[in-house]
This record gives structure tokens, C-alpha cells and sequence, in this order.
């Protein structure tokens, strides 16, 4: 799996996945990132990427952006 | 007298990553502690304590002890009202909070078997591509 993690000027951290499929992203990056953080981290799913969002709606600290 | 005010929509989770992004801002010396009482510019102590404080002689001539206090679920800033006005005003909190991100990124690194493949700066903000094996 191949992830983009993007700090911001503001302090957030955005999460965008390369390679790889999008409910693994949020589990093995995203959602450690946003426990670390203390704040939501950002999962900007791609249409090509396959995604799970029962799965993501379980994991807390992610904001999934349609 | 300048008052204290707390920053409740600005929060840290991760003390660690808190106090060397305070180092990495040019705080070297943090007090990490359970009830540390913040003292002002004139020397007085003041009914503010924090778990994390830098002392107001390594913040400028006029300024007041910076607290970060634990609130149930992060630490917050408590910076004074003449501080927030001079050095640790909204674009030094923004700093802080950026670089406060890049380390739990490191952290998170190190607890992780993610393999940097590239890193950099873009329009967007800091970038950094990473590789992870995970089982399927």
C-alpha cells in the first residue's frame, strides 16, 4: 500500500491513498495518525479507490470526505 | 495584569510530540509536570497551573509563564492576553500546531512499519509519500 500523508500549513494532516485500497488507508494510517494527533485526520477518497464505508464508520477520529 | 486565556478549540494529544515541537519553536526548556502554577511578568504566582509550561523569562522581557493544561482530553493553550498579542499570537499557535503534526507523523513512523519513499515541500503543505506492508 502506497499513502500520501500531507501536512498543511494549518497543522492537518490529510491522508490521500496511492496504491492500495482505501479501508486498509483509513485503518493502518489514518486512524493511528488521528489517535496520535488528538484531531481528525482528513481520508479524501478517490473514485478509483476502492472503499469500505461500513468499515470506515467504525473507526473513529477519521473524517471521510465525499 | 494581563489575564489568562485558554485556547479550548486548540488541542494536543500527545505530550511528546508537544514539548519537541516546543523545542522546535525555540523553547528549549519545558517544564513537564503534574500541576505546574504559572507565574506572571511581575513574578506573581497566579492561580493557573498547566502540566506543561514554559517559563515567561524564555518568551520576552514583558511576558507571562505559557501553560499547556490537561482538559479531560488534550492539552490546551493558556497563554497570557499580552502574550497573545506579541509572540505567541494566532500565526505562532498555527506554527506550533504544524510542527506539533510533523512529529506525531514521525511518531507514528516509528510505530509502524511505514517505509518514507519521498518527502517535500508543495503549495499544499509538507508531503511525505509512504510505503506499508499489510495483510490482506
Amino acid at each position: 500500500m502506497k499513502v500520501r500523508i500531507t501536512i498543511t500549513p494549518k497543522g492537518e494532516v490529510k491522508v490521500d491513498v496511492l496504491d492500495g485500497i482505501g479501508d486498509q488507508c483509513v485503518k493502518h494510517v489514518a486512524a493511528p495518525l488521528a489517535r496520535l494527533l488528538g484531531q481528525p485526520s482528513h481520508f479524501e477518497p478517490k473514485p478509483d479507490v476502492e472503499i469500505d464505508f461500513e468499515a470506515l464508520a467504525m473507526i473513529e477520529g477519521v473524517e471521510v470526505q465525499a | 495584569m494581563s489575564a489568562y486565556l485558554e485556547f479550548q478549540d486548540v488541542q494536543f494529544q500527545n505530550a511528546t510530540a508537544l514539548v519537541k515541537a516546543l523545542n522546535d519553536v525555540g523553547f528549549v526548556n519545558v517544564e513537564v509536570g503534574e500541576a505546574i502554577s504559572l507565574v506572571g511578568y511581575q513574578g506573581r504566582q497566579r492561580d493557573q497551573t498547566a502540566q506543561i509550561v514554559v517559563r515567561r523569562q524564555y518568551i520576552g522581557a514583558a511576558s507571562n509563564d505559557l501553560g499547556f493544561a490537561w482538559n479531560g482530553q488534550a492539552f490546551v493553550p493558556i497563554i497570557s492576553e499580552f502574550d497573545a498579542g506579541h509572540r505567541l499570537n494566532q500565526e505562532w499557535l498555527r506554527k506550533l500546531q504544524e510542527v506539533y503534526a510533523k512529529h506525531c507523523v514521525l511518531q507514528f513512523f516509528k510505530e509502524s512499519n511505514a517505509r518514507p519513499l519521498r518527502s517535500g515541500q508543495t503549495e499544499a503543505g509538507f508531503v511525505i509519500e509512504i510505503e506499508m506492508e499489510v495483510a490482506t
